[in-house]
C-alpha cells in the first residue's frame, strides 16, 4: 500500500500532485503531517514541499484543464472534508486526460466530490463575509476571532484586503489556531500563539452596545420569526457574533 | 439625548421600510479609503423577524411636520422624538462598517422644519461620508418629497441608490391618507432621477470616466393593505414605474397598523401573504416576461393568494402544456412552474449537445416536483397521473398547500436578498 505524507500546505499538496503525475500512480492513502499515523503494512513516502514543482503543477492545471478547475481544486483543498486530498488528486489526474470537461462530468464521483467541497467552501466564505466581527484593539488593530468549518481565512483576507484596505487587522481561526495578519496591502499567516496584546480599545464596548441596540430595535415584533433567523444564521456561528454571543452560554 | 437612545428611537422608526437590499452596485475602494460594495449584496445579520440586516437603516430624524395616517412618525402620534447630526450618522456608519456589522447606510427621514432643510441634512451626511471619511461602501438615501431638485441630484451623485417612496398606490388614497403630500412632489423627482440615470448610463457608455449617478438605481415602496387598491392596480402601477421611470425595484410592504384611525382598515395582522404574492408577481414581470394582464385572468382584480402566481397562471392555461423539454423554446420553458431563467438556459444549452433524458434533466436544476405536471421529456409525461385538467389541479393544490403557506411566512420580508432571477 502506497502512502504519501505531505506537510499539509497547498504547496506541499501540489508537490505531491507533481509526484503522482510523474509516477502515473495514485497513492492508496494521503495524509497531512498532523494526521499522519504510521501503519505497519504501508509503504510511507514523505513528500517535501517544493515551490517550483508546485508552481509548475498549478500552471499546468490552469493551462491543460482550466482556471475554473484550479479554483475548484484549491477550494476543495481548503474544505478539509474527509478524503479531500485523494478526491482532488484523482480529479486532477483525470482532468489531464479529459480536459475542462471533467468539471461538468456528472458521472465521475471525484468530480462530484470536488464540486461539492467547492460549494461548501464558497457558502461558508459568503456567510462569514457577512458574519465576521472585528473588535478594535488598543493598538488600533481590528481583531476578528471565528471558528469556521473550512480553512477559509485566506479567502476572507482577500475580501477584506479590498474592503478595509487602509486598516490593520487580524482574522483568527480559533479552531485551527491560525491567524492572518494584514497591514499595508499585504497579509501573512502566523501561528496564533504569536498574537499578543489583544486588549480592546476603550471605545469598543460602546460600539458593541450601539450595535446590539440597533439589532434589537430594527426587528419588527409583529413579524417575529426566530426559525427563519436561525436558518439563515445557524447557532454554530453565534460564538463570536456580538449580537448573539451572550445567547450561546 | 445619549447617542444610544437616539439610535434606538431612530432605528425603531425606520424599520418599517423594507427596502434593505444592498446589491446592484459595485464601487471600488481607493487605496486610502474604506469600503467597497459587492454586486451580489451581503447580509451581515438576521434580526429576530428573520429579515436580513445589511445596512445601518435609520432615520435622520423622526420628527415630522406632516401627519400621514399610516405612518408611525406622523406628527399627531405621541412618541419620543430624536434627531442625529450629520457627523453622528457618519461616525456610526464608519465604526459599524469597520467592524463588519454592515454593508453601508440606508438613510431616511421624517420632515423636520421643511423638506429642503431635511434634504440638506441628508446631503451633508453623505458628503461627510464620501469626502471626509472616504467611505466607499453602499449608501441608499431617501429623496424627501417636495425638496429642491438640485439637492436631490446632489444626493444622487453621492449615493448608490435613491428612493422616493410612493407609499400609496393611487392619487385618491394619497389625498385621503397623506393630505399634505402631493402626488406631484413624489412623481416629479422620480421622473427626473429616472431620466438623469438614463443619461448618466448613456454617457458612461461613451466615456468611461463620466460621472456616476445613482449607480444602483432608484427604488420605491408601496404600502399594501392600507388603502383599497386591488392587486391589479398595484401591479399596473409597478409595471408603469419600471418602464417609464427607470426604476430598479418596487418594494411592497404589508401595512402594519400603528395607531387607530377611522380612515384605515382595522387589521389584526399585516397581510404578509399578500405581500409575498405581490413580490412573486413582480418577479414574473421583471424576469419572466409576463404581462400584468396575464396574471389576472378572467378579470380578477386580485391574485389568488393560495398559489404562487406562476403556478396559478399555468393551471389556468393548461392548453399551453405540456411542453416538450427537448423542443420548447426558452420563453416557453420559462413559463413552466419549477423552471427558472437559470435552468431554462441550461436546458437550452445542453440540448445543443445531446437530447435530454429525464435523468439528465434532474441535474439541470428545475424543481421537478412542480415542473413534472407541465412537461414531457422525450415524449413521455411523468406526473404519475394522466394529463387532465381536473386531476392536475387537485394534485398540484394538494401538494402546494402545506409547503407554500409555510414558505410564505418564512420568506415574507426576506425577498430582497434572493439573488435576482434565481427563483423558479
Ligand atoms: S412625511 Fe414621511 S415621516 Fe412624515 S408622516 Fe408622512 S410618511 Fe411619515
Amino acid at each position: 500500500m502506497l502512502h504519501y505524507i505531505y506537510d499539509g500546505s497547498f504547496t506541499g499538496f501540489l508537490t505531491l500532485v507533481h509526484r503522482v503525475l510523474s509516477e502515473k500512480r495514485i497513492p492508496d492513502r494521503i495524509s497531512g503531517s498532523d494526521s499522519y499515523q504510521p501503519d505497519l503494512f504501508s509503504q510511507d513516502v514523505i513528500i517535501e514541499a517544493e515551490g517550483e514543482k508546485a508552481d509548475r503543477v498549478a500552471e499546468a492545471i490552469i493551462k491543460e484543464i482550466s482556471r475554473k478547475c484550479y479554483r475548484a481544486v484549491y477550494r476543495c483543498f481548503l474544505s478539509e472534508i474527509d478524503g479531500f486530498e485523494k478526491a482532488a488528486v484523482k480529479f486532477i489526474y483525470r482532468g489531464f486526460h479529459s480536459g475542462e470537461r471533467i468539471y461538468q462530468d456528472w458521472t465521475d464521483p471525484d468530480a462530484a466530490f470536488v464540486r461539492r467541497a467547492e460549494k461548501m467552501v464558497n457558502r461558508e466564505l459568503h456567510r462569514y463575509q457577512g458574519l465576521l466581527r472585528f473588535r478594535m484593539l488598543e493598538s488600533e488593530i481590528l481583531y476578528a476571532p471565528y471558528r469556521p468549518e473550512h480553512k477559509i481565512s485566506n479567502l476572507l483576507a482577500w475580501h477584506f484586503s479590498r474592503r478595509l484596505a487602509a486598516e490593520r487587522w487580524i482574522i483568527h481561526d480559533r479552531g485551527r489556531n491560525i491567524a492572518v495578519i494584514y497591514s499595508n496591502r499585504e497579509w501573512l499567516e502566523i501561528p496564533a500563539e504569536e498574537l499578543k496584546d489583544l486588549k480592546f480599545a476603550g471605545e469598543e464596548e460602546q460600539y458593541q452596545k450601539l450595535w446590539i441596540k440597533f439589532f434589537e430595535s430594527i426587528s419588527i415584533k409583529m413579524r417575529k420569526n426566530l426559525k427563519a433567523q436561525s436558518r439563515f444564521m445557524p447557532k454554530k456561528c453565534w460564538e463570536f457574533l456580538i449580537e448573539k454571543e451572550n445567547n450561546t452560554k | 439625548m445619549e447617542l444610544i437612545n437616539k439610535l434606538e428611537v431612530l432605528a425603531d422608526s425606520a424599520k418599517y421600510d423594507v427596502s434593505c437590499s444592498s446589491s446592484g452596485s459595485s464601487r471600488q475602494n481607493s487605496p486610502e479609503g474604506m469600503g467597497n460594495s459587492a454586486p451580489s449584496g451581503i447580509c451581515h445579520s438576521w434580526s429576530d423577524d428573520g429579515r436580513c440586516i445589511s445596512l445601518l437603516k435609520t432615520l435622520f430624524t423622526n420628527s415630522c411636520i406632516y401627519d400621514c395616517a399610516y405612518c408611525i412618525n406622523r406628527a399627531s402620534n405621541d412618541r419620543p422624538r430624536a434627531s442625529f447630526t450629520p457627523r453622528q450618522v457618519a461616525e456610526l456608519t464608519i465604526n459599524f462598517y469597520k467592524r463588519n456589522y454592515i454593508e453601508g447606510l440606508f438613510l431616511s427621514s421624517g420632515i423636520k422644519k421643511d423638506p429642503d432643510y431635511t434634504m440638506e441634512q441628508i446631503v451633508e451626511t453623505l458628503r461627510l461620508l464620501r469626502e471626509e471619511y472616504k467611505f466607499n461602501g453602499y449608501i441608499h438615501a431617501k429623496a424627501i418629497p417636495g425638496s429642491d431638485l438640485r439637492l436631490i441630484f446632489e444626493a444622487g451623485q453621492l449615493a448608490d441608490r435613491i428612493s422616493v417612496n410612493i407609499e400609496l398606490p393611487s392619487r385618491e388614497s394619497l389625498k385621503n391618507l397623506a393630505p399634505q403630500k402631493s402626488a406631484l412632489d413624489i412623481l416629479n423627482p422620480m421622473k427626473n432621477i429616472g431620466s438623469r440615470i438614463g443619461e448618466a448610463r448613456e454617457n458612461r457608455r461613451k466615456y468611461r470616466h463620466a460621472e456616476k449617478f445613482v449607480p444602483a438605481g432608484q427604488s420605491t415602496q408601496l404600502i399594501v393593505g392600507a388603502s383599497p387598491e386591488s392587486d391589479y392596480r398595484i401591479m399596473k402601477l409597478a409595471d408603469g414605474l419600471y418602464s417609464s421611470y427607470n426604476l430598479k425595484r418596487v418594494y411592497y410592504s404589508a401595512f402594519m397598523p400603528v395607531k387607530p384611525d377611522s380612515r384605515l382598515p382595522a387589521l389584526k395582522t399585516p397581510p404578509l401573504l399578500r405581500e409575498h404574492r405581490l413580490y412573486q408577481a413582480d418577479w414574473l414581470l421583471r424576469f419572466y416576461d409576463f404581462e400584468v394582464e396575464e396574471l389576472f385572468s378572467g378579470y380578477r382584480a386580485n391574485l389568488d393568494y393560495r398559489l404562487d402566481p406562476k403556478l396559478n397562471w399555468a393551471l389556468n392555461n393548461l392548453d399551453r402544456f405540456p411542453v416538450e423539454i427537448n423542443q420548447a423554446d426558452y420563453h416557453e420553458l420559462l413559463r413552466v412552474p419549477g423552471i427558472g431563467p437559470r435552468s431554462a438556459r441550461k436546458i437550452v444549452e445542453t440540448r445543443q449537445e445531446t437530447r435530454i433524458s429525464y435523468q439528465n434533466l434532474k441535474k439541470l436544476g428545475p424543481v421537478l416536483k412542480r415542473a413534472k405536471y407541465f412537461i414531457t421529456c422525450q415524449g413521455k409525461y411523468r406526473a404519475g397521473i394522466p394529463f387532465r385538467e381536473d386531476l392536475i389541479k387537485v394534485r398540484v393544490r394538494e401538494q402546494e398547500r402545506g409547503n407554500d403557506y409555510q414558505q410564505a411566512s418564512l420568506f415574507a420580508g426576506v425577498q430582497e436578498e434572493k439573488k435576482e432571477g434565481e427563483k423558479a
